[in-house]
């Protein structure tokens, strides 16, 4: 089920993205889902893991970011 | 020679248990399986279901008209729960009507009342609380305790792998149909026919010879038919007994996923020590085994474990002790490797776990330490090895120097992926551990047009034995492969046979099949002797026959009806009992297997450090294969062998909750591999040995010994995983799925955010 993350696309609004806005919206964005844990993988997993799509997302749409600066 | 069902297999022509054209009259069940893992039955109602449209009877254990009993090597599991339930999915009750659809219907109708007991899911508690299938078991060699203080470096650490699912494509089933003076045939998709008629006997009170279990083919065992065909089939025979009609069960897919047992899950500890120098001087392990909840091959499976405890390496000091722990999960059961997996996993784990601490490759341990010609096993038998031999030619042969520098060269450039570089070397033990059950016996009819037909105890089930078998026949006649027929394998041609398993069966049944042949070949030659004057050296030769070096103008088929003429017999009947195997399980020592098979892969793999999803760039193999009798074939199962061993080890996840329930119970949350998990590029040299083994024409069993190169794909990822983010302390927990690789990658900031 797709669920717009308002407060995580709220971090972005009229700034510059920045390894550091990236961090900013992974973390909102971690906080804002609330994933269960089910026979497939945990929550914590997911949670982790929707940071590292947000980081992959932002690295192919701006290659100008340092890798090792959204790692 | 090509796999002989290839294009029946193609064309969607083969036969399963399924495709079988159905009797007039067939009758379908429904199993009903307990819905909780452990409890004391206060109510069974089925009232409601024999009411429902369609059904002609409900059976229970109240039904039985022999014993209530399908353990193979323990007396101590139900065909029916009775009193008390100790799996989930443990059958209840059985629905037979007149549609597969109205049994269901009536199955789902059924009402139980259960007062529920403890549940265990866990081997080591299970073991802390007692609950053993058997009595533990230890293998030694050396002095241990001596061996320790000797040691430079000691490490010690817990392993851990989980089951795997077989997934046969073909799920289990089977059919049976009553015949005259009491007898009944039943097709059954097994891979042990001797082991259903036995337990449908037991079951139905029937003697054996009222019950022919015929088998055409499988569509996958894995080992998993390999004891659990057999409830199957003692439902429907019962329920033939009692009805007089054919009743057939082929179960669903989601009904075999719950109530059949899977490959063992296994927890270990594990204490090594190492020299300066890195030789392992002392291995000491303790393995407890998830057997479920009765025996099945538990106690067979975890004695292999015991047998390929330090895989190919000599070790001179070693304690190992192996439980069989009782748990509330379906009976475990026979699955490709046959523990041996489970045994190596550890050993491998204590090799990396060493390696990491000392900050040097695993491979520099792996190889310091591989066994050699004349070293001893921990139980007894002296190793004639390959071990060296293979891994030296993986290393030429692939160069894996180069390898190791492209890696090292990938990763010191790469920040988002990383790629990591494992050798898994593997040694294996052919014949049964049991010793009684490595023989066979084939039968083979020369008719009077010169064709062929062989019947064996072997099963079909996709590895290709029944093309071996032709083979054998048309080799030492020396025909065409199209003069020679394998049928079915049936209860009533072939007795008291073995299992398709163990990897031996082409060993086995053809070698039983080169004994009736020659034996016929033999009395043929006699007569062509006679028939040619007296001739002497008469040999067969493409079809036709020649003396003295010289081709005689007469033919195969003219050789055939001569001998028929002078009524010398061409059948014959012929039993073949491995020489020279055996094992004192009193002091855990003897000879318990015909040869040992080696090989090493080199498994390199690439990881995606953002999202934590893996591939495999390459499997690399060198595989003593003796001298492969059918390489066409035998690839096929080194390549199935690596990726179901790739499987197990990284995305295979059988999940239980708590209470015993399968939650892993579909195939969209158990993921097995498809053609996207294959590795992009799997090598496969043969290595071709001289020396004489005891396999069918020196071609050595391929089975399950390839599995086991897919422990290699667990380190490669782990080692990937090191690479970006070299502080990590991954547990040894197998199957490195997505899920645990990207919680290893980011470990650090897990823990600082309290993860």
């Amino acid at each position: 089920v797709p669920a717009y993350l308002r407060e995580a696309s709220g971090v972005m609004s009229g700034r510059r993205v920045d390894a550091g806005v990236v961090a900013e919206v992974v973390d909102r964005a971690r906080e804002e889902v609330t994933p269960i844990s089910d026979g497939r993988v945990t929550a914590e997993y997911k949670r982790l893991l929707l940071g590292q799509l947000i980081k992959a997302h932002f690295l192919t749409l701006f290659p100008e970011l340092e890798e090792g600066d959204v790692l | 020679m090509k796999h002989i069902d290839a294009a029946a297999h193609t064309r969607g022509e083969s036969i399963y248990l399924d495709d079988i054209p159905l009797i007039r009259g067939t009758l379908f069940g429904a199993v009903y399986g307990s819905p909780v893992a452990h409890g004391i039955v206060r109510r069974l109602d089925t009232a409601e279901a024999e009411q429902c449209p369609g059904v002609v009877r409900v059976f229970t254990f109240r039904d039985v008209t022999g014993e209530n009993q399908i353990g193979g090597i323990m007396p101590d599991e139900p065909l029916f729960a009775a009193e008390h339930v100790h799996f989930c999915g443990m059958p209840m009750a059985f629905v037979v009507a007149v549609s597969e659809e109205a049994a269901k219907h009536a199955a789902g109708k059924i009402k139980v009342e259960i007062d529920p007991l403890p549940v265990i899911t866990d081997p080591r508690v299970a073991k802390e609380r007692g609950e053993l299938i058997v009595p533990p078991r230890t293998f030694r060699l050396g002095e241990i305790d001596e061996a320790w203080p000797l040691c430079e470096y000691i490490f010690e650490g817990r392993a851990d792998t989980n089951g795997q699912e077989h997934l046969y494509i073909e799920t289990q089933g089977a059919y049976a149909v009553p015949m005259e003076n009491q007898t009944i045939r039943i097709y059954s998709s097994t891979q042990a026919p001797t082991a259903v008629q036995r337990a449908v006997s037991k079951v139905t009170g029937l003697a054996m010879h009222a019950l022919d279990i015929e088998v055409g083919r499988l569509g996958g065992g894995f080992g998993g038919k390999e004891d659990q065909a057999n409830g199957w089939a003692a439902l429907c025979a019962l329920a033939c007994l009692h009805l007089r009609k054919p009743v057939k069960y082929s179960m669903p897919r989601a009904d075999d996923m719950v109530m059949t047992g899977k490959r063992h899950p296994y927890s270990s500890d594990f204490k090594i020590g190492l020299d300066k120098d890195f030789k392992i001087l002392a291995y000491a392990v303790t393995f407890y085994q998830n057997a479920g909840a009765a025996a099945d091959l538990s106690p067979a499976v975890m004695e292999r474990t015991l047998f390929h405890c330090t895989n190919s390496y000599f070790i001179p000091n070693v304690r190992a002790t192996a439980y069989s722990c009782r748990t509330n999960l379906p009976p475990n059961t026979a699955f490709r490797g046959f523990g041996g997996p489970q045994g190596m996993f550890v050993i491998e784990a204590a090799i990396a776990k060493s390696a990491e601490s000392l900050g040097v490759p695993a491979s520099l341990i792996q190889e310091r330490n591989l066994q050699q010609t004349g070293d001893e096993f921990p139980y007894g038998q002296k190793a004639v090895s390959e071990a060296r031999a293979c891994w030296r030619k993986a290393e030429e042969l692939y160069d894996l120097g180069e390898l190791r520098a492209s890696v090292e060269e990938y990763n010191r450039t790469n920040r988002l992926f990383k790629k990591g570089l494992a050798m898994m070397p593997v040694c294996f033990g052919i014949s049964f551990t049991k010793t009684l059950m490595n023989q066979a016996r084939a039968q083979v009819h020369v008719y009077t047009d010169g064709s062929v037909s062989v019947s064996t105890g072997a099963v079909e089930m996709g590895q290709g034995v029944n093309t071996k078998m032709i083979q054998v026949a048309a080799a030492v006649f020396s025909i065409d492969i199209d003069m020679v027929k394998v049928q079915a394998t049936s209860t009533w041609k072939i007795a008291n046979t073995s299992p398709s398993a163990a990897s031996a069966t082409a060993d086995l049944n053809g070698k039983a099949v080169l004994m009736a042949c020659t034996a016929i070949l033999e009395r043929l030659k006699e007569v062509a002797a006679i028939e040619l004057g007296g001739k002497a050296d008469i040999v067969l030769k493409d079809g036709r026959v020649w003396a003295g070096g010289e081709e005689t103008g007469m033919s195969w088929k003219q050789l055939v009806m001569a001998a028929f003429v002078r009524r010398v017999s061409l059948s014959e009947h012929a039993h073949y009992a491995t020489p020279g195997i055996h094992f004192d399980a009193s002091r855990e020592k003897g000879h318990p297997f015909a040869y040992h098979v080696y090989g090493t892969a080199i498994v390199m793999a690439t990881l995606d450090c953002l999202r934590g999803r893996y591939s495999f760039d390459a499997v690399k193999v060198v595989h003593d294969f003796g001298v492969s009798m059918n390489p066409v074939i035998d690839r096929g199962q080194i390549e199935g062998g690596i990726v179901q061993g790739i499987g197990w080890m990284t995305m295979e996840e059988i999940v239980y909750d708590e209470e015993g329930r399968l939650r892993s119970n579909t195939l969209s949350a158990y993921k097995v591999p498809d053609i996207y998990s294959v590795p992009s590029q799997i090598d496969i040299d043969f290595l071709n040995t001289e020396q004489d083994n005891l396999a069918i024409f020196r071609s050595k069993a391929v089975g399950e010994p390839p599995l086991m190169y897919g422990i290699g794909a667990y380190f490669a990822l782990r080692n990937a995983i090191r690479a970006f983010n070299p502080s990590v302390e991954l547990p040894f927990n197998a199957p490195l799925t997505p899920e645990k690789a990207l919680m290893g990658l980011y470990e650090n900031q897990l823990k600082y955010a309290g993860g």
